[in-house]
């Protein structure tokens, strides 16, 4: 999966739109013909759909920390994900734990991120300690909300403490904190 | 060449050359089956119902071209998907018609390690992983993808194929380029 082309000179990145159909039907046919052709294309081909259900199903499994959209969460909860939602204001600090039955936590952040040429999230502990940091996260949810999704399993492990997002952005060379979300973290309940 | 073999043998008796055709094409029928119908058990249906035609018709001369036998299976499966897309018509001859085979192939994919696939996952940039959770979990094309994140639809498709090569680098110790 390393070339640009295989031996025949067929583009990779063709087949990787191929499997993500987003090439019009005669390109698609093309495509399709030349699999059938080149062993060395079938084998790509079929390492891009590994590699592609190998993402899907670490996402299923609420394995993937990532910025979502409302379309992925909602994806997620008809594929039977439990998903808890927590959504803080900025400069407050609201209650969270983490349940028995609980797959994946979103946060969702509201504020005004649009203008920011590099928007940053770092999750912050008790006394500053940093948990996390995501630099240049996309905005898929628009430009007044950020939606982040985090494995249940990974926070299950953390003690009982404050939690701190906090948005960062950039205005030229300025960076400058847009929003600061507070998370009472209670840790791992039982019922 | 397999499919000349098969076709110019008595029926029946090329059955290490049918094995080798099928461990050949049927992980392609598999891939077509499953890009087209969207389902893993309906693709492995088509793959089964494309060799079911594809064996009898090698057998009984029913193939002019041997030397394209990759068209002719590509040709077979389209009609055979849009059929099953049609009318959701499964069948089961599989076993019946090949009952006497003593060569049973059955393809995996090769599976990776998912606490790598996972790892590597988090580890990429946060745009990357983005992208690849639209594209291989949501489904989301090149073209809806690009209007969220403000970007022109074939810097999305060059960005996601940067990103799917530099995942797979990581889950398999490769280098990427």
């Amino acid at each position: 999966m390393t070339g640009e082309r295989c031996s025949r000179g067929a583009p990779f990145g063709d087949l990787l739109d191929y499997w993500a159909d987003d090439l019009d039907q005669h390109d698609a046919e093309r495509v399709e013909a030349h699999v059938f052709e080149c062993a060395e294309c079938a084998n790509r081909l079929a390492d891009i759909a590994t590699v592609a259900d190998a993402v899907a199903d670490a996402v299923r499994g609420a394995r993937v920390q990532s910025v979502i959209s409302d379309t992925v969460l909602n994806k997620l909860s008809r594929d039977g994900v439990r998903v808890r939602t927590y959504a803080p204001e900025p400069g407050t600090f609201i209650p969270c734990a983490i349940w028995p039955d609980d797959d994946l936590i979103v946060s969702r952040l509201r504020g005004d991120f649009s203008g920011y040429d590099e928007l940053t999230l770092v999750l912050k502990g008790d006394e500053g300690l940093e948990l996390s940091r995501n630099v240049d996260i996309p905005l898929i949810s628009g430009t007044h909300e950020i939606l982040t999704a985090t494995s249940a399993s990974h926070l299950r492990r953390l003690p009982s403490m404050r939690l701190r997002l906090i948005v960062s952005g950039k205005r030229g060379d300025i960076e400058q904190v847009i929003g600061e979300y507070g998370l009472e973290h209670g840790g791992a309940m039982s019922r | 060449m397999l499919a000349a073999a098969i076709a110019s043998a008595a029926p029946g008796a090329a059955q290490e050359e049918e094995a080798e055709l099928y461990r050949r094409f049927a992980p392609r029928v598999r891939l077509y089956g499953r890009r087209h119908l969207r389902d893993a058990a309906a693709a492995q249906d088509l793959v089964q119902e494309v060799f079911i035609v594809l064996i009898e018709r090698l057998r009984s001369g029913g193939v002019r071209n041997v030397e394209a036998i990759g068209s002719f299976i590509l040709g077979t499966s389209r009609t055979i998907a849009a059929d099953v897309r049609r009318t959701h018509h499964r069948r089961e001859r599989l076993t019946e018609t090949f009952a006497d085979r003593t060569i049973s192939v059955t393809p995996m994919e090769r599976p990776l390690d998912k606490a790598r696939v996972e790892n590597c996952l988090n580890s990429l940039p946060p745009r990357d992983r983005a992208l690849l959770v639209l594209t291989f979990y949501a489904e989301k094309k090149a073209a809806d993808i690009a209007s969220t994140f403000e970007m022109a639809s074939g810097a999305i498709r060059v960005a996601r194929h940067r990103a799917l090569v530099r995942l797979r680098a990581c889950v398999t110790g490769e280098s990427s380029r």
